[in-house]
């Protein structure tokens, strides 16, 4: 063992020590045990842990403010470390879990999905009857008014079974999961300890289970809404699963519209084809390829609240250049995409990417705002309009974790789950992030930068490479963006910052990183195709509502009808009051022609699929809405704001 | 102490549910998830009155137990918006057949208390074509005033907050015995609002 190991095992001693002490990041403080700057913890020797045990109580870092409040306050919308507070929890306790990684059904076979009530096989049209079953058949039965909604008027799977120029896109793997109420431990210094809380999950995880899935090999996931009936709390169990932001046919894309109950199920077909099938034949254009996707509820009125309850979950989507096998020459026009995808992991192939066996350097992580109760009970504000923000950063379901790393490159697949935080995150030693993908979707080129925000529901993939460090390297991520409201940062940078995730260099063995950071990545397509129409969409507060063009949701109403494979040009505008709201346009991405008139930053030259819209700011954008029909929202993914109607429905027609 | 109890010292919801919670650190791994639980200043339990001059108390009388659908008014609002939403609730009213007064319970509430009282309501009421289980609330400035905190019906901009003719538009629904709210835009749609209603308790 190495000096460096000794220090990692010392350490680790210590963490455990304190663990058993309950010492908080103050009382470490104050005990010089930790640094205030980079948060190491500092070894002291012959120092008295069980003196400092006694002095118990008050250690959190907000513990300044009174913790006098009754749960809930008497505000609708508690303003965290003010009107509500957390109880205390020390940093860098529990370990970063990596996201589960989702399995198909067993052997692949299709006869080994569960039924359900009354169900039946996996098919490309509804199955089922009434009493139980796919619950399109429960929906059409419950809004009639839906058949009409896609071309197909039973929501039968418009990529499967169907044919022509969209083919027959026959689902090559299957999976099935379940989504129930289980105990989750956000922090085993909260109150609940180690037994955890309710929370809700696909599979029973938060977050649910990482897919790794591919082009040209279509995927079928049947969910089950396992979800207790008659639930208490914040949440409803009735569910639709949205992917965001793949390239999927309206039925399954996870429309607020077509909800589940609880004891049913429903069918999404992933055709897994990139955008332009029809247009490019086979399965579409390789330049359209995404890349880290996520999937989360989306009932129409209770996507904050389910979401928040731990309906949330990744998708990483790999091709042959994305996937580490290609021959390393990218070439879209050579139609080579699917062909000899091998095993994943090779990083002397393709793009030369992190990966590693079994994903183990490509990482995904969910970063989920949240807050609780002062008896540390998990706490929503069900009567704030404004927004749900949280005194406590959790990541991939744990508050302030920290994460052992490998001496070599990482890639990192960040995501924000919301509610309602923007984060702007740094690096507390100075050192930048390689930012290679913004909203999935790679760059033309990697971009170097020392920080960068990220609003509810953005995705960055960045690069993190920790050769450069000494085993026992303690480097925090940090979000400084001061945001005290659902309105959006302050603008004020905060120093020190809140610290979210420590990486804990070690000496663990890795072999060869061969992995490389690429000079050019996928490029973008163009924007050749004429504007065939214009539309303004101005998201703004009137009248006390969270509004669309002056107009609140109404599911009767569809707000454009626009044909398939035509390109349009749309403005979206913020109509003030210093709100920011982050725009998500379901299905084909977007590309900035103008952020405020100005080219758009150089981590957002790339295919979009959330418009982080700041106060006041007016963008205009290339859209494209080619291959298949039916109804998709825009929304605020402030979810507060889009269950207070800040949604609108359009239409492929 | 039952629910009713801590209501009236106005705990709020969550704390009967705490109880529970506080039970779980005892028992190192319950054997089944605990149920989740609602928590936050939602309900004030205030003292009120109604267009028919009855003394309630907004949680214990007007929303236990029951599917409601709340929202603040001003009899002076003549324009815009204010109308619309209450010409569409007496839509939705209609619509709902049946559950209305039964199943499904509306609750108005102003925010001029001090000009809208029994009387008032009641004209506005009647005028309006209101049918049972619609109810109209008014009380003391202050109750009103801690009632709309406490559901969240204010702009965090204190100017905006004061204009009585930008107040929020929005409606809470839910149901109490699920403890399950959500909210609509009253200005939306009769047959929207009316929906939510549809799979509100399934
Ligand atoms: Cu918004």
């Amino acid at each position: 063992m190495n000096n460096y190991e000794k220090l990692i095992l010392k350490t680790m001693d210590l963490h455990r020590e304190i663990t058993q002490a309950k010492l908080s990041r103050r009382d470490l403080l104050k005990m010089g045990m930790l640094s205030a700057t980079t948060g190491m913890l500092l070894p002291i020797p012959g120092l008295s842990l069980r003196s400092a045990f006694a002095k118990g109580g008050n250690n959190s870092v907000s513990s300044s403010v009174s913790s006098s409040v009754t749960p809930g306050a008497t505000v609708g919308c508690p303003v965290p470390g003010k009107d509500i507070i957390s109880p205390p929890t020390r940093p860098w306790i529990e370990e970063l879990p990596r996201l589960i990684e989702k399995q198909t059904v067993k052997d692949n076979d299709p006869n080994n999905i569960s039924h359900g009530n009354g169900g039946g096989a996996p098919g490309p049209d509804p199955i089922g009857t009434l009493g139980g079953g796919d619950c399109k058949i429960h929906i059409l039965h419950d809004h009639p008014e839906l058949a009409t909604a896609t071309p197909y008027a039973n929501l039968g799977h418009q990529g499967w079974g169907r044919g022509g120029q969209l083919g027959d896109f026959a689902p090559k793997k299957f999976y099935e999961t379940r989504v129930k109420q289980f105990n989750h431990v956000w922090h085993r210094d909260l109150p609940a300890g180690t037994a955890g809380q309710a929370a809700w999950g696909f599979d029973s995880v938060v977050p649910g289970p990482m897919f790794r899935t591919r082009y040209g090999e279509s995927h079928f996931n049947r969910i089950h809404n396992d979800l207790p009936e008659g639930n208490l709390g914040f949440g409803i169990n009735q569910m639709t699963t949205h992917m965001h932001n793949l390239h999927t046919p309206s039925e399954s894309d996870g429309n607020p519209l077509y909800p589940n109950y609880s004891g049913y199920y429903y069918d999404h077909h992933y055709p897994n084809v990139y955008a332009g099938v029809k247009q490019y034949g086979g399965i579409g254009n390789p330049d359209e390829a995404l890349g880290t996707l996520w999937y989360h509820d989306h009932k129409l009125d209770f996507t904050s609240q389910n979401v928040y309850a731990g309906l949330a979950g990744m998708n990483s989507i790999y091709d042959a250049w994305d996937a580490y096998t290609g021959d390393g020459r990218y070439n879209s026009a050579s139609n080579n995409y699917g062909k000899d995808m091998g095993d994943f992991g090779d990083e002397t192939k393709g793009w030369r990417l992190p990966c590693g066996d079994n994903y183990e350097f490509d990482v995904g992580l969910v970063f989920h705002d949240r807050q609780f109760d002062p008896n540390g009970v998990d706490f929503f504000p069900l009567t704030c309009f404004d927004g749900a923000i949280g005194d406590k950063s959790t990541v991939n379901g744990k508050i302030q974790p920290f994460m052992p790393v490998k001496q070599r490159k990482y890639r990192f697949r960040m995501l924000n789950m919301g509610p309602s935080r923007t984060y702007q995150w740094f690096l507390n030693n100075g050192a930048p992030f390689i930012v290679i993908s913004n909203d999935g979707n790679l760059l033309p080129a990697p971009v170097v930068t020392k920080n960068f925000k990220q609003a509810v529901a953005e995705r960055f993939d960045i690069i993190l490479d920790f050769s450069q460090y000494k085993p026992g390297t303690e480097i925090i991520l940090v979000n400084r963006a001061e945001q005290v409201n659902g309105r959006g940062p302050t603008g004020k940078l905060l120093s020190p910052g809140f610290d979210t995730l420590k990486f804990i260099v070690t000496s663990d063995a890795f072999g060869t990183d061969e992995s490389r950071i690429p000079a050019k990545l996928r490029p973008l397509p163009d924007l050749n195709q004429p504007i065939a129409r214009s539309r303004q969409w101005k998201f703004e507060r009137a009248g006390g509502e969270w509004v669309v063009n002056g107009q609140p949701f109404n599911r009767d109403v569809v707000s454009a009808e626009i044909p398939e494979g035509t390109a349009e040009h749309w403005t979206i505008i913020n109509g003030g009051g210093s709100w920011l709201h982050p725009v998500h346009i379901h299905y084909e991405e977007h590309r900035y022609l103008s952020v405020n008139k100005a080219p758009p930053a150089p981590t957002e030259v790339g295919r979009k699929d959330v418009i982080r819209l700041d106060p006041n700011m007016q963008t205009e954008i290339y859209m494209r809405f080619r291959d298949y029909k039916g109804i998709y929202p825009m929304h605020c993914h402030n979810v507060v704001h889009e269950d207070h109607a800040m949604m609108v429905m359009w239409k492929i027609v | 102490m039952d629910r009713r109890s801590f209501l009236s010292l106005g705990l709020g919801l969550g704390l009967v549910e705490m109880t529970t919670t506080s039970q779980v650190q005892a028992a190192q791994i319950p054997s089944q998830p605990q149920s989740r639980v609602a928590q936050s200043g939602f309900l004030p339990n205030v003292p009120l009155v109604t267009q028919n001059g009855e003394h309630v108390n907004f949680y214990d009388d007007m929303v236990r137990n029951k599917t409601i659908l709340l929202n603040f008014f001003l009899i002076t609002c003549k324009e815009g918006r204010c109308p619309v939403a209450m010409a569409n609730l007496r839509k939705v009213q209609e619509l709902l057949g049946d559950r209305m007064g039964k199943d499904v319970f509306f609750l108005s509430i102003t925010l001029q208390p001090e000009l809208d009282g029994p009387k008032a309501l009641k004209d506005y009421a009647d005028n309006l074509g209101a049918l049972p289980g619609w109810t109209f609330l008014t009380g003391k400035a202050g109750d009103v005033e801690t009632l709309r905190r406490g559901l969240g019906y204010v702009d965090v901009d204190p100017e905006r907050d004061r204009d009585l003719s930008n107040h929020i538009g929005m409606a809470r629904y839910g149901d109490d015995r699920l403890n399950r709210w959500g909210a609509v835009s009253l200005r939306s749609s009769a047959s929207n609002i009316a929906s939510t209603f549809q799979w509100l308790s399934k």
